[in-house]
């Protein structure tokens, strides 16, 4: 009888451990196979929405793959050995080797006007001055090239690639996927396998964007704005503070998020230019979409021929490494290993009394800078902001006031869009730092793919009166302990 | 001299279990993100290379307790228990492939397999609590009874027992995150961490009113079941804990804003002690399922006549022991 009871009771357990067995089957299935990277599949399905076709696996999917995994690497083994500073920067070498002639010919002219027991000291001295001169043009040049070739280093990528583990020497290996991989995932998509619950998203790196930088709109992050958010963290978020670690692991996390940023950022270049061709002569006939059906049926068979072989020669073309490197590899390899050039200088700060400075802070908060309209009037961040805010890397693939095909975006990995939230600045708090200068550049410059814009109206001083004004002369309110309402006493009144 | 035999196994495994506590079901997780090193430097084991006196210590623990299970092995032969034979081989052999994942989990390098073996650790251990009651005085000391409570008993307690381990299976795979997991698969199983959680709460608390409620009820039940569900009340919290300090506070829960300014510290200290506590916990959980249903089946399984041989021997102890848990 209690057996029977047993039995019945065993029966939700029963469907729970079915869901169990699927899930572990799953991931078994899963965790068999060596790491990959995702294609981007949103930005291909963004691409074949606006193009109205399918891309075609052969001669679009493929070669990106391809190129990538030429210039990449794969998770467990990244690869640079495409990586010629005579190819991604043919600019700087070729002055380099210029310079180098000259500094050799005055070099050579110096020693043999040496050797002339009549030298004149000082023309000794003028050639002396001009060998000085090329060097230090020669050492700047060395010094742009030292910043290309040290964006992204190899062992420093294999320390941050691979499983988790370490070397024969003891260096560890796979810190990538130690700490970051379970939000930020394999291909730093942001959609990790914790990425849905965390609020903000983790960062996708794809896009080459981040918020927490010292650089203009538009502009990379530098090394330093990224390993100041490696080490610090993001408070209120769940992105942790890694101080702990030794400093060499930092730099090699760095590096791997600019190494997947540079990857990502390619993989849209190139998805961009790919889908730009139309591939429609080459496709399999179930691929063709009606107009391109059409099309091909309008040609004869020796026009079919000839474009088939134009195309495949273009393709091809785009395929070679003498091509993808200079022309879509380079200049994402420039900006970042320049993003030093684009940081914003912050000024001195000007010398006033500091509640004068935030008197003057809050008349420009609600003025001039507009700050109010989307922080709201008592910066709790409650302003009337636009219904239709969303962050860029939502905006990839959510258009708020078109939403139709946000299903099979979702369908394809993507996170379920959320509005963007202005900051309640009376936390006392700032996820980008507290520090003034970090201030300082968020308002200077803005969010970048937030949706805080860069306050060009505001001069550099009055800039510093609003972070006076937001950091100093908002009231705190710590949520834990509401400011009291001061009781009236009810005696004195009567 | 029966009474001897019947003591020393009890201290003996006793001290097996507690060996067990402290080396198997604390570090029982693979620390996969490789915390708590230092701090704890008993507790965590995989992750070799990183703290090689770590994983020697683990695997030295390991190896006593497979040595203690040879131990009550060759004693169970020599005092000719055959239920006790079965229980020791059946350890034994438990152990042995518990020892062959935690090393082709190091070898193979698999998160799959650091998953089992953080899964079958805590089940080995629950044998072994099971083991232990089995073999205890105080089990002996119980006297079967026909109660109207005795179905509910049964069903609570091992429905318990299951939920419990059935918990841990779903935390490991919320602690030991593939790379190559969806988010989705990751919602649903903290989604069913949550749920299972509850349900192991309301077994638990169900099971301990029902104990209270019952007059009649074994003492030891009681106060086991009582234990429970503070274990359990104290886990959710450690479970929220352990959350926040890995991942921030839980965007599902109210009250974000008060931790607007909370940085998440990477392997501090802090962290580790939290998400290590949460699994020990877990596993002293489902340690105390397994005893209460191994009390409960005592007890209450009249039906069933396979128990009679053990207990006709040692009905004559007083009911004082039976608080010894």
């Amino acid at each position: 009888m209690q057996i029977s009871q047993a039995l019945a009771f065993g029966g939700p357990y029963r469907a729970g451990g079915l869901v169990l067995a699927v899930m572990i089957g799953a991931i078994l299935g899963c965790s068999s196979e060596p790491a990959k990277f995702e294609p981007n599949r949103i930005a291909m399905y963004k691409a074949e929405l606006s193009l109205g076709t399918k891309l075609d696996p052969t001669y679009q999917v493929q070669p990106i793959e391809k190129i990538l995994t030429e210039t990449f690497g794969t998770p467990d083994k990244p690869d640079l050995s495409l990586w010629d500073p005579k190819k991604l920067v043919p600019d700087l070498a070729e002055e380099r080797a210029d310079i180098q002639t000259e500094y050799d010919e005055i070099k050579a002219e110096l020693d043999k006007a040496l050797k002339d027991p009549d030298l004149d000291p000082e023309d000794r001295a003028d050639i002396e001055a001009d060998l000085a001169d090329v060097k230090k043009d020669l050492d700047a040049v060395d010094k742009q090239i030292a910043a290309v070739e040290g964006l992204v280093q190899l062992d420093m990528l294999q320390m941050a690639a691979g499983p988790y583990g370490s070397a024969e020497d003891g260096t560890p290996r796979g810190l990538y996927r130690q700490h970051c991989v379970h939000c930020h995932g394999i291909t730093g998509n942001g959609a990790g396998p914790t990425a849905a619950f965390l609020n903000p998203y983790p960062r996708d790196f794809r896009l080459g964007k981040f918020k927490w930088k010292s650089t203009t709109t538009g502009a990379p992050p530098t090394h330093d704005d990224l390993k100041r958010v490696i080490t610090n963290g993001v408070p209120g978020t769940a992105m942790p503070s890694f101080k702990l670690l030794p400093a060499e692991e930092i730099e090699a996390l760095t590096q791997y998020v600019t190494y997947l940023s540079l990857r990502g950022e390619l993989e849209r270049n190139l998805i961009l230019d790919f889908s730009d061709i139309d591939v429609a002569v080459l496709k399999p006939a179930g691929m063709q979409s009606e107009e391109e059906k059409e099309y091909v049926e309008s040609l004869s068979a020796d026009e079919l021929k000839e474009e088939q072989t134009g195309l495949k020669e273009e393709l091809a073309e785009l395929s070679d490494p003498e091509i993808f490197l200079p022309d879509y590899l380079a200049p994402i390899v420039t900006k970042w290993a320049f993003a030093d050039k684009n940081v914003t200088d912050v000024p001195e700060k000007p010398e006033v009394v500091l509640d004068e400075s935030i008197v003057h802070g809050r008349d420009l908060f609600f003025k001039k800078g507009g700050c109010a309209t989307c922080h709201g009037q008592s910066a709790l961040g409650d302003g009337q902001t636009a219904e239709m805010f969303y962050d860029d890397w939502t905006e990839e693939y959510y258009d708020p006031k078109n939403p139709e095909h946000l299903e099979e975006f979702l369908a394809l990995g993507a996170l379920p869009p959320r509005k963007l939230q202005p900051r309640n600045l009376r936390l006392g708090n700032f996820r980008g730092g507290r520090r003034p200068v970090d201030v300082y550049w968020r308002i200077r410059n803005g969010i970048e793919g937030a949706k805080m814009p860069a306050a060009q109206q505001l001069t550099e001083e009055e800039i510093w009166h609003v972070v006076d004004f937001v950091r100093k002369g908002l009231p705190y309110d710590s949520l834990s302990q509401p400011p009291e309402h001061v009781q009236e006493n009810v005696r004195v009144r009567n | 001299m029966v009474l001897v035999c019947a003591t020393f196994p009890l201290i003996w495994i006793g001290g097996l279990v507690t060996t067990t506590k402290s080396g198997m079901a604390v570090p029982d997780w693979p620390s996969t993100y490789g915390y708590n090193m230092f701090l704890y430097p008993w507790q965590t084991w995989v992750f070799g290379p990183y703290d090689l006196f770590l994983e020697h210590g683990h695997r030295l623990l390991a190896s006593t307790v497979g040595f203690l299970c040879l131990m009550f092995l060759g004693l169970a032969l020599w005092r000719k228990d055959r239920s006790l034979i079965t229980l020791s081989l059946i350890a034994l052999g438990l152990v042995l492939a518990q020892g062959v994942l935690g090393g082709l989990r190091v070898v193979w390098d698999k998160t799959t397999i650091a998953r089992v073996h953080g899964c079958v650790g805590p089940l080995f251990f629950g044998y072994l609590v099971y083991v232990e009651c089995f073999t205890s005085r105080r089990i002996k000391n119980i006297v079967p009874q026909d109660s109207r409570w005795g179905g509910t008993y049964l069903q609570l307690s091992i429905a318990l027992m299951v939920v419990a381990w059935l918990q841990i299976v779903l935390g490991s795979l919320i602690r030991h995150v593939p790379a190559a997991m969806t988010h989705g698969m990751f919602r649903a199983s903290l989604i069913f961490h949550v749920i299972t959680a509850l349900l192991v709460a309301i077994l638990a608390t169900a099971l301990c009113a029902v104990s209270w409620s019952d007059k009649k009820g074994l003492k030891l039940v009681r106060y086991t079941a009582t234990f429970t569900v503070l274990l359990v009340l104290g886990q959710i919290m450690l479970g929220i804990a352990a959350y926040t300090v890995k991942y921030g506070w839980p965007t599902f829960l109210p009250g974000a804003a008060n931790f607007d300014s909370f940085v998440v510290q990477w392997e501090s200290g802090l962290q580790s002690i939290i998400v290590t506590g949460h699994v020990a916990v877990g596993s002293l959980i489902l340690a105390c399922g397994v005893s209460l249903a191994a009390y409960c089946i005592r007890c209450y399984w009249i039906t069933s006549g396979q128990h009679e041989r053990t207990s006709s021997a040692k009905s004559n102890s007083s009911s004082g022991k039976e608080v010894m848990a």
